[in-house]
């Protein structure tokens, strides 16, 4: 063995001398020209430099301190404005130092390197393990998908969680807004649809714009206990990262799950959340001294979130039929969704998922507003099995809230109506679901057709909750074929509904 | 009529003064120099006035600054250009 393996080195170090000296002997020695500058002023995170001839608006400038910047304000022909994007790693930018183009504009590793990892926007580690050894770097700012390189949704994509998946179902390529107050599970209902991708094949990227990285820590511990990491790529700009770090974040995150779209893969990205990046954004944009607009805010700020959300879409089969699906969240104040950045967004995604804080104080969650929350792809994001179990689910639903709004004024109601309100509070029961426990396909299918059937009509309220979990498990133990079939072809025939319902008496009657 | 550097590019009937740095590896002499000080003068339509820097770490060559653009023709800006060839 070893007189072997003595052979081949030398064979091997031959090769590699070989390919070395060619290199060596193709390679010209060349004499640059490179373009200076020096810092004239700097604070704020902001620094203004004379010189720097040629540069161009949105150019990676270098400092000889190790700091980079990007030139975000061309003043005149012999002064740029660069914002200053820190890192741990540099020493403050300060007056009098020399800044140098690099006639590029930033890029970040990405690539199967950035999957199980935590960076921040410069593709640096914050998670205390070596260095990204990424074998491609990309642009941050890139062109969206022209129209002709783009397909129809046509594939759902599950979050696991009834509520979207049946009523406001996501496709994959789609942008779907989750969007409303403090504190009423947006986060939530992202981290769910992330951990329900397991095993699926499509790669998730989180990224935290503003946030407490107390919060951040505590995510991406969720996130590895969950066996969910080696699948999803984290960046994050905390709160306590400065402005235009908090700003490049999200096209840092693009850019990574843009890789693996023109891939040909089906990948999530998840912005949390867009009002922290617009206030960031706000914030440096005053600092270049840009003309403040409608509440402070400059006046590309709706530039802002739809280029990065344009980004992602479903491609065509000769683009590699990859797809990006985006989960913007934006924070509303008082669940004001016509407030200017709630409804810049609106207006660029493909649909909202509205949750609000009375639903869930009393306990509805997820709490989704249904009437105004709408997926702008609808029904071809759904299996034939959800769309034949969930299609009337959203107008079962709107009826029932009209007449939830009678029924408090406490007036004599007919039997009619008084039964309408009864499967409107089962369904309405049946759609709650606990935080960390996403449902497949197949599962939610079940559970809807009992409900939607009007089987639970005769279960007293508080014991919907414990029904439809037994007679899910029921079904899991007994009846698993039927299972196995909606999941594996989507599909929901006749005859198996008409076997659900037979199960479903059957469970009803050892049910206590 | 004397205009400073931040004018650019001067206004008909002035001429510019500008300032430059030449950082060579050994002593340069006056033929040299003045060589230079013309290529530039020529190349810039402005009067350049260059102050003469040796720094040994560059090996060889010369590096020229005028006005915020760098001319690295430096015997080590050249070796790390092949360097970045060899690497790619």
């Amino acid at each position: 063995m070893d007189e072997n393996f003595s052979a081949v080195v030398p064979m091997f170090s031959r090769e590699i001398g070989k390919e070395l000296l060619e290199r060596v002997k193709e390679a010209e020695p060349r004499s640059s020209v490179s373009h200076i500058g020096v810092v004239i002023s700097a604070g704020d995170g902001i620094a203004t430099i004379r010189g720097l001839e040629g540069c161009r608006s949105g150019e990676l400038i270098t400092f000889d301190s190790g700091a980079y910047g990007i030139a975000l304000n061309i003043i005149d022909d012999m002064h740029v404005s660069a914002v200053l994007l820190t890192s741990s790693e540099a020493e403050p930018v300060t007056q009098g130092l020399t800044a140098r183009r690099t006639q590029r504009v930033l890029e970040v590793p990405v690539g199967e390197a950035a999957l199980g990892r935590v960076i921040n926007p410069l593709g640096h580690p914050l998670d205390g393990k070596a260095p990204l050894r990424a074998l491609k770097f990309r642009r941050v700012e890139m062109e969206a998908p022209g129209i002709m390189d783009r397909a129809p949704i046509d594939t759902p994509l599950q979050t696991g969680i009834m509520a979207v998946d049946g009523v406001v179902p996501i496709g994959r390529g789609q942008r779907e807004l989750i969007i409303g107050d403090r504190q009423t599970g947006k986060t939530a209902i992202a981290l769910d649809t992330i951990l329900n991708q397991r095993g699926s094949n499509i790669y998730c990227v989180y990224v935290g714009i503003g946030q407490k990285n107390s919060t951040m820590a505590a995510l991406v511990r969720t996130l590895e206990d969950a066996g969910a990491m080696e699948y999803t790529a984290v960046v994050n700009a905390s709160a306590s990262d400065s402005a235009p770090m908090q700003y490049i974040a999200p096209f840092t995150g693009c850019a990574i799950a843009e890789e693996f779209m023109y891939q040909g893969k089906d990948v999530l990205i998840v912005y949390d959340d867009l009002s922290k990046h617009a206030v960031a954004y706000r914030s440096m944009s005053l600092l270049l001294k840009r003309p403040p607009g409608r509440e402070a805010y400059p006046g590309d700020i709706f530039y802002l979130h739809s280029r990065l959300l344009e980004r992602a879409a479903k491609l065509s089969k000769e683009k590699g039929g990859g797809s990006m699906t985006a989960l913007p969240i934006i924070e509303t104040l008082a669940g004001d969704i016509s407030a200017y950045i709630p409804t810049n967004v609106i207006s660029i995604t493909d649909g909202q998922i509205f949750l609000s804080t009375e639903l869930f104080l009393s306990g509805i969650r997820p709490a989704l507003n249904i009437g105004l929350s709408v997926s702008r792809v609808g029904g071809a994001a759904q299996t034939k099995a959800m769309r034949k179990v969930a299609g009337k689910l959203r107008l079962e639903l709107a009826q029932y809230r009209e007449l939830m709004v009678f029924s408090q004024f406490g007036s004599e109601l007919d039997s009619a109506t008084r039964k309408q309100l009864q499967y409107g509070e089962r369904l309405t029961e049946t759609l709650k679901q606990d935080q960390y426990r996403p449902l497949p396909m197949a599962h939610q299918v079940v559970i809807l057709a009992s409900a939607v059937r009007g089987h639970l009509d005769d279960v007293p309220l508080h014991d919907v909750e414990r029904f439809n979990a037994g007679f899910l498990q029921f079904m899991i133990a007994r009846h698993s074929r039927i299972i196995a079939k909606i999941q594996n072809t989507g599909q929901l025939e006749d005859e198996a509904l008409e076997r659900i319902d037979e199960c479903c008496v059957e469970y009803k009657a050892q049910f206590s | 009529m004397i205009v400073g550097a931040d004018c650019h590019p001067p206004l008909p009937g002035y001429h510019m003064f500008l300032k430059g740095k030449i950082v060579t590896a050994s002593m340069l002499d006056d033929d040299a120099i003045t060589d230079i000080t013309e290529r530039f003068e020529k190349r810039y339509d402005a009067n350049i006035d260059f102050t003469v820097e040796i720094n040994s770490s560059i090996i060889g060559g010369v590096i020229v600054t005028v006005q915020g653009d760098v001319y690295d023709g430096s015997v080590r800006g050249r070796l790390k250009s092949m360097r970045e060839q060899i690497t790619k």
